[in-house]
């Protein structure tokens, strides 16, 4: 059985975690799409915005593979792209919200 | 929810420490007693005093007397004259109200009229001056109901007795008055004691006298009458709960019954009136009498004395004050207050409308227990923690108003980074226009003038930047947070440039997001 990932959220952002899941699920979708056609413009706004977002959520392993790819848009680098896109898609995969109190 | 958790610690712990430190000031603890008193006379209840009658030396007696018997002191003929005609008359006891520690005429006459039925006062005042001998102290020991210092009992230096051709047929009880700090009668000594011996009070003689069972139970160290033990404080004071009809004793003239006593006409039936009464003889006159305040109003001394066997016997008495008691009742009291404080009652009407039951319903409650229980509850404490939280509720309140008409814009693409700030904002009061797009932005400013901006930097349709300048050509001076994933000092210069106020590189947490807000607002009142 795979390893969940338990990331622990503030409970006052529980009305916005299903916004937040479903934008990430976007974003893996752009990623998916980006990567198929090297559409680095895209891809580089989607780690864009994966970095801006995550962390403020509390997600802050979203902001680094974000900003991984993002730089690495920058440069075409697609390799780095696809393994990034490869390791949020078994993130979001496993991933357990865990609501408390911060 | 969490607001509202920190709102009630808040407005809970500031309310309840300024009402305990009220509370305990000099002015506090007066206002608690009259309040009490005021809460005591709402729960009043009504005595039957059919059992005592009161013979009154007032001043019509002491006119009327003084051709045939002379000015007051009175020489103790006349006491050797009235005691038999009282005890005749079947009255269960006579008490009297009068010290008899000094030699008069008519002394011999008067003892030998004394019984067990009759109580005469002690003093509990030196009168003599020095401490008596041991002579004395041995006659205080005969009247004694117990010796030691277990008992809690008012300490005295010295107890005036009454002569000792008295005591030795008649009984004696001590009189003494204890007001509170303000000059109120609230609570009297049962038990008093003087060198090492432990005397009755006149009321506990007087009962004993008229064959009431009264005992001092050794093990619980409580006075019982009639089997049910008396209700009295720390200091073995019991606390009178004074009825409605407190001053509505029966009272003759002393003159009258002189005369009927020495048998003149027109005063046979008054004999009758005695019959199974406890009889007091004292003076209420102006002259003599002493006169004291109590909860519901004044009275004679006589008049007090003469009621404390019924206070004892039907248990007109209070259970003494606990911090416990007033502690719960302090804490109910902040809890209604905090109700009202509750996010759903957040209208200004609804926090002052609901106060007023909140009050009348905790005052309603601590009558309830006066009157049901007899519970003696300390009043100012509930009502400073209630009225403290309530007004700590409408200021919060109206901060909170005030902040809320502050105006916010959020523009961000992102939706979820949207609805974030959103939910930031809104938790500091503010209220938060939204939009989409740097195009949308500008509109909406020109629309709504906010009072300050968040304008995400990389947005389609117009950029946050030049949204910026835009706003800042058109004349928009309120202050704009630029927010941006991109970090680093050559995007802040950019973000400045274009006229934003300052930036915030995203993620953003709320801590970060409000002290910018925090600074920006600051920076504009100061402007202003």
């Amino acid at each position: 059985m795979t390893e969940k990932i338990i990331v622990n959220v503030d409970r006052d952002l529980e009305d916005l975690m299903p916004l937040f899941m479903e934008t990430r699920q976007r974003d893996l979708e752009g990623l998916s799409k980006g990567l198929a056609i090297n559409d680095f413009a895209s891809l580089h706004r989607i780690g864009h915005g994966m970095k801006g977002s995550g962390g403020a959520f509390g997600f802050q392993w979203i902001t680094e593979t974000g900003a991984i790819i993002e730089a690495s848009a920058l440069v075409n680098d697609h390799a780095t792209i696809q393994k990034q896109f490869a390791l949020f898609s078994d993130y979001l995969a496993r991933v357990e919200i865990q609501y408390v109190d911060i | 929810m969490r607001g509202y958790f920190w709102r009630c610690i808040v407005l809970g712990t500031l309310g309840l420490t300024a009402a305990v430190l009220l509370a305990l000031t000099p002015l506090g603890r007066e206002i608690d007693l009259k309040l009490g008193d005021a809460l005591l006379g709402l729960s009043a209840p009504e005595a039957d005093f059919s059992e005592v009658f009161v013979v009154d030396v007032d001043e019509p007696s002491m006119a009327r007397l003084q051709p045939e018997i002379g000015a007051w002191p009175y020489n103790r003929d006349i006491y050797a004259l009235v005691t038999p005609y009282l005890l005749n008359a079947g009255a269960k006891a006579v008490a009297y109200d009068i010290l008899f520690s000094e030699s008069r005429s008519g002394d011999d006459a008067f003892a030998n009229t004394l019984n067990a039925r009759v109580v005469l006062a002690s003093a509990s005042l030196p009168f003599g001056g020095a401490a008596h001998d041991a002579d004395y102290r041995e006659r205080l020991a005969q009247g004694a109901w117990a010796r030691g210092m277990n008992w809690l009992a008012q300490p005295w230096d010295d107890l005036t007795l009454p002569l000792a051709k008295f005591d030795k047929e008649a009984a004696t009880g001590v009189i003494s008055i204890l007001p509170d700090s303000d000059g109120t009668i609230r609570r009297v000594p049962l038990l008093h004691r003087a060198y090492g011996e432990v005397l009755p009070s006149l009321a506990l003689a007087t009962l004993k006298a008229a064959g009431t069972a009264v005992t001092l139970d050794q093990t619980a160290r409580r006075t019982v009458i009639n089997g049910a033990a008396i209700k009295t404080d720390a200091q073995g004071l019991a606390q009178l709960r004074f009825p409605r009809n407190f001053n509505n004793l029966t009272v003759v003239p002393f003159y009258e019954v002189a005369l009927a006593a020495s048998g003149s006409e027109g005063y046979a039936g008054l004999a009758q009136s005695f019959n199974g009464k406890i009889v007091y003889l004292g003076s209420s006159s102006a002259v003599l009498g002493d006169f004291h305040q109590t909860p519901l109003g004044r009275i004679a001394g006589l008049h007090l004395t003469a009621s404390l066997p019924v206070f004892l016997k039907d248990g007109l008495l209070l259970t003494a004050r606990s911090w416990r008691l007033d502690g719960a009742l302090a804490l109910l009291m902040a809890a209604l207050a905090l109700l009202v404080a509750h996010p759903r009652a957040q209208t200004l009407g609804t926090l002052q409308l609901m106060a007023l039951p909140g009050l009348l319903l905790v005052a309603a409650f601590m009558a309830f227990c006066l009157g049901a229980f007899g519970f003696s509850v300390g009043v100012l404490l509930p009502l400073l923690a209630g009225i403290f939280i309530h007004m700590g509720a409408v200021i919060w309140r109206q901060l909170h108003l005030y902040r809320k008409s502050r105006q916010l814009m959020v523009a961000e693409d992102a939706d979820d980074l949207r609805a974030l700030s959103v939910m930031h904002l809104r938790r500091l009061g503010l209220t938060v226009l939204e939009a989409v797009n740097g195009r949308e932005a500008v509109g909406c400013v020109i629309g709504s003038q906010p009072d300050a901006i968040l304008m995400d930097l990389q947005m389609p349709v117009m950029s946050g930047l030049d949204a910026v300048k835009h706003l800042r050509e058109l004349g928009f001076s309120r202050p704009i947070l630029a927010t941006t994933a991109h970090a680093g000092e050559p995007y802040r210069t950019l973000a400045l440039a274009a006229g934003c106020n300052d930036m915030l590189s995203k993620p953003i947490s709320f801590a970060v997001l409000r002290a910018a807000l925090d600074g920006a607002m600051a920076a504009r009142i100061k402007k202003q």
